[in-house]
């Protein structure tokens, strides 16, 4: 039998336990009670019968001494001595009413004379006096019965002696129903005088039995032979123990005494015990149940107790106190249990700390953001709250580490981990999920405010890191995605938050919030890897040239090579979608190698036209570190016979940044070569100028974001200025990209900037455009040059009016 | 009891001499008294009667005194006519009675000697009793003649100076079944006697 609880066992086991004693007791009980009671009215019996021949012996007695007392008299001696019968008789009569016997009898030996006293006649009493005689002893006074009449009496005799026996006392009492009650209340015995007449009938003469029951009694005498009496007769449906004792018989008469127990009264009582005692039972069984209940309570509730705080710690909740006063087993127990909780909490504690913990950092790592990630989003999910997994990513971390040291690119690290920290609200969890990917798990925040945390970010990210003394400037891509509208579980939040991250990567862009195209996106990324590749080899892509005007001169002097993708199926592709593409895969290698040698192919071809033409290329971060670009272009210039003034570099300031060191050594050789390098969008990095200075190039220009807005905002002009005069004081020339009118140009021309490349001159254009360009170009420069007389007349009037 | 029998001794030891200075006309008669089981039986009365013995008057006095709450002698036999006395020699006092029809008296309560002896006269038993204390009991055998005894430890009565001639010879013993029958037996005494021997039925139940 198995017991779901540890309390229902302990009751059931403890009642069977007390019901089993009980019943075990109360069988025997029960068993015993019939015998005993046989028993006990047997006894009773016995003692009865004492009693009852007690009492017929005291009464003997007491007959026999008021006998003697008149057998004593001299009177009365004298009187038999002269043998007067009357006064014998009225002496008789006399003593016969002074004792209250019913029989007085004087038997004289001398002449054989009998006086009779009460209703007999001297024959009727003759014989039983000459028995009594017969029998007589003077040492044991026997106790004698007779019948007289068909009654039954107790008879004595006492012999009158003058001084020898001259003659009989007999005196007599009769056996009544007076006689039977006094020895009923002495004894508590039932008693019956049954008598056996001369034909043999049985009549009862006296009994405290009902007439009904003294028939039933009598009927069993005349019925059963007197040597089969049993000790048990059944009077009217009452059993009674039965014993008889045989008072006289002779062969005429036959005189019983029937003394009764009843058995059945007796077992009543017992009935009444047993009753009790089964309530007392019962009650005990209540008592008991109640006294259990409460011991199994008080064993068993601090061990359901314990079975909780074991389930709570199943579930990893240490924070449950056991708390226990009790100094038993169980408190030990307890007690026990609460250190083992403790135990076990620092040891998970410290287990966390190694799987959940980023030593570097002192951050959470991966596995414990995604954990925090999977708690929070079901929380959330519950207050149906929004929530955000903003990632981002380090720019150039591998080649910092490189240049800082393993040592102190930790040291960087985790001042990154600082500066995020620094930034986010305290309970926003902040994990390191990569080598220089970072996490932050903002509760409660919408879409939008997600992407204010991540602006907050990105500009605590503009200061520089202090790391041993050094500024450091560290940017990063940040991705975001947001519960629930971006993914449901921990693992598509984290994995579209990166995904957008890589997208942010890739285009460059600062902050990327998921959307589900992204996906489709970087699968087209795939396609476009091996497109771009097949591109490069399949002359999809197709050189363009945008002018470089010389802003003194107006003559072109050069142009820009811009690469464009025309894709068999897609059509034109612009290089804002594909160039960062290509700088992450390093496809853009391939590129700028057929760009280097495009380039080269119509400077030739437009050389034979009459068209000296230098045009300038791209040349990409991986091109800078890549040792042998300056060989390929030798290679390049051989291929297509071209001088070293075919073509001229252009490099961006973040390019060189990324391995500052060998991006020099690789320029200080093209250079070398005779190549020209240019600096691209200067101003939108965070170069020195000292750096600058140190490196092999010839020209600055200025992008296009200062530039085109230059005639509206003065903050955007004085910088061109500056730019432009910097330049030139590091003997450098100054281009500005985004000349999109004359009013630009005007302002350029007029602070000295010397060339000028855009809309207003020129935009990209395929190389058999160039030529119909530079003819609509001299029509350009006549009439601005008509314009600029204008211009320059009205200003002498101003200056006139001035003047 | 051997106390009480061994007061008249004397007596009959004198009166055996007397009788043998008469030696020519006397003659003794020695009886001896056994029970039906052959055991010798004390205190019988043995005497003798004819025609001319109940004519011989008594003179003798007799004496039956109350010591220690009993009569002594308990058996006593006397001839007709005889005085007895009842010298009371306990310091309790005695009431002594008869109902027998031989002769009905009372002496009540006296102590010492009674003033008067009773006289019997009448041939009989007489039962004494004491009213007071009912264990007193004592037996007179009374007869008409001056020849009798009683017997002595041994169950034999000598009865002397018996002229010889024909007796009727009677036994009585107070425990008799016949009660107050006495045994009897014709005999004639001569100068010398062979003892006789007398067996009694005797009721044992009755021994005092």
């Amino acid at each position: 039998m198995k017991f779901k609880s540890l309390k229902q066992q302990i009751v059931i086991i403890f009642l069977t336990l007390v019901l089993a004693i009980q019943l075990v007791g109360l069988i025997p009980i029960d068993r015993s009670v019939d015998k005993n009671v046989r028993n006990l009215v047997a006894k009773e019996l016995e003692v009865g019968e004492k009693v009852f021949l007690n009492l017929l012996e005291s009464n003997n007695e007491n007959i026999i001494n008021g006998a003697k007392v008149l057998a004593a008299d001299y009177g009365f001696r004298e009187a038999i001595a002269s043998n007067d019968q009357e006064t014998i008789l009225s002496a008789l009569n006399n003593f016969q009413s002074r004792i209250h016997a019913d029989i007085a009898i004087f038997h004289g030996l001398e002449n054989e004379i009998t006086t009779v006293s009460g209703d007999l006649t001297e024959q009727e009493a003759l014989p039983a006096v000459q028995h009594l005689i017969d029998n007589y002893s003077a040492s044991t006074q026997k106790i004698q019965f007779d019948i007289f009449n068909g009654m039954p009496y107790q008879l004595v005799a006492v012999p009158i002696k003058a001084p020898i026996i001259i003659g009989w006392m007999v005196v007599g009492f009769e056996i009544d129903d007076v006689l039977a009650l006094k020895i009923n209340q002495l004894s508590n015995l039932q008693v019956t005088f049954v008598q056996q007449t001369k034909d043999k009938s049985w009549i009862s003469n006296a009994s405290t039995l009902s007439a009904e029951e003294q028939r039933i009694v009598k009927n069993y005498f005349s019925q059963v032979k007197s040597d089969a009496i049993a000790n048990e007769m059944d009077v009217g449906g009452e059993l009674y123990e039965t014993k008889y004792l045989i008072l006289h018989d002779n062969k005429d008469n036959k005189l019983l005494a029937v003394l009764q127990r009843s058995v059945t009264a007796e077992i009543a009582q017992f009935q009444a015990m047993k009753y009790s005692l089964f309530i007392l039972t019962i009650l005990g069984l209540g008592v008991f149940s109640i006294a259990i209940i409460y011991v199994s309570n008080y064993i068993v509730a601090p061990i359901t107790k314990l079975t909780e705080y074991a389930k709570q710690l199943e579930f990893g909740n240490y924070e449950a106190e056991i708390e226990t006063d009790r100094i038993d087993e169980i408190g030990e127990l307890s007690k026990s249990f609460s250190a083992m909780r403790e135990a076990i909490a620092t040891r998970e504690e410290r287990v966390k700390r190694l799987a959940f913990g980023d030593e570097t950092t002192g951050l959470p790592n991966r596995a414990a953001f995604i954990q925090q990630l999977g708690d929070r989003i079901r929380v959330h999910r519950n207050r149906n709250q929004p929530l955000s997994v903003l990632v981002l990513n380090l720019d150039r971390f591998k080649q910092i580490n490189k240049i800082l040291g393993r040592d102190l690119g930790d040291v960087l690290l985790y001042e990154v981990a600082k500066k995020i920290k620094a930034v986010v609200r305290g309970d926003d969890l902040v994990a390191r999920l990569g080598a220089d990917e970072y996490g932050v798990l903002l509760s409660n925040l919408t879409e939008e405010q997600s992407l204010i945390v991540a602006d907050k970010l990105k500009k605590a990210f503009e200061v520089p890191l202090e790391v041993a003394q050094q500024k450091i400037d560290v940017s990063a891509g940040f991705g975001i995605a947001n519960y629930p509208q971006h993914g449901e579980s921990d693992e598509a939040l984290l994995h579209n938050a990166e995904t957008a991250l890589n997208v942010s990567k890739l285009r460059n862009s600062d902050i990327v919030v998921y959307h589900p195209q992204l996906d489709s996106g970087a699968q087209e990324n795939l396609t476009m890897a091996t497109d771009l590749k097949s591109a490069i080899q399949g002359h999809q892509l197709a050189l363009y040239l945008q002018p470089k005007i010389n802003m003194q001169t107006k003559q072109g002097y050069a142009a820009e090579a811009l690469v464009r993708w025309i894709h068999p199926e897609k059509g034109f592709i612009f290089p804002d979608q594909f160039i960062p593409f290509a700088e992450q895969t390093g496809l853009i290698q391939g590129i700028t190698l057929w760009m280097l040698e495009e380039a080269c192919r119509v400077h030739a071809a437009l050389k034979k036209e009459g068209i000296a033409l230098t045009i300038a290329v791209n040349i990409s971060t991986r091109d800078l570190i890549s040792s042998d670009l300056p060989e390929k272009i030798e290679q390049i210039f051989k291929l297509h016979d071209v001088t070293v003034d075919a073509i001229s570099l252009e490099i961006t300031e973040s390019s060189i940044m990324d391995d500052p060191v060998r991006a020099e050594a690789t320029l200080q050789r093209l250079s070398q070569m005779g190549l020209k390098i240019a600096i691209d969008d200067f101003g939108t990095g965070y170069s020195s100028l000292g750096y600058l200075k140190r490196l092999p190039v010839q020209e600055l220009k200025i992008d296009k974001s200062f530039v085109m807005n230059m005639a509206t905002n003065e903050n955007d002009a004085i910088i061109v200025r500056s730019t432009v005069d910097l330049g030139h004081n590091l003997n450098l020339k100054v281009v500005a990209e985004g000349v999109e009118n004359l009013e630009v140009w005007d302002l350029l021309a007029k602070i000295g900037c010397d060339y000028g490349q855009g809309y207003f001159m020129g935009k990209p254009m395929p190389e058999k455009d160039f030529k119909s360009w530079l003819v609509r170009w001299e029509e350009q420069i006549k009439s601005m040059n008509a314009d600029k007389a204008d211009t320059t007349k009205k200003k002498a009037t101003v200056h006139k009016i001035k003047g | 009891m051997m106390k009480l029998f061994k007061n008249p001794t004397p007596l009959f030891i004198s009166l055996g001499l007397l009788l043998a200075s008469q030696f020519v006309v006397a003659a003794e008669v020695t009886v001896e008294v056994r029970d039906s089981k052959g055991n010798k039986l004390v205190d019988a009365i043995v005497y003798i009667e004819n025609s001319k013995t109940a004519s011989q008057a008594a003179s003798k006095e007799f004496q039956i005194e109350q010591r220690g709450r009993q009569f002594n002698p308990q058996v006593s036999v006397v001839q007709t006519g005889t005085n007895i006395n009842f010298p009371n020699k306990d310091k309790v006092r005695h009431h002594v009675y008869s109902f027998s029809p031989a002769k009905k008296f009372e002496l009540k309560l006296y102590s010492g000697v009674p003033a008067n002896p009773v006289m019997f006269d009448k041939a009989g038993t007489v039962v004494l009793g004491c009213n007071i204390h009912d264990t007193m009991l004592a037996f007179i055998h009374i007869v008409d003649t001056p020849y009798h005894a009683k017997t002595d430890g041994n169950g034999v009565a000598k009865i002397s100076n018996v002229p010889e001639e024909g007796y009727q010879l009677k036994v009585w013993h107070y425990a008799l079944k016949t009660e107050n029958k006495p045994a009897e037996q014709a005999i004639t005494v001569k100068a010398t006697n062979a003892p006789v021997v007398i067996q009694l039925d005797i009721n044992d139940a009755k021994l005092i």
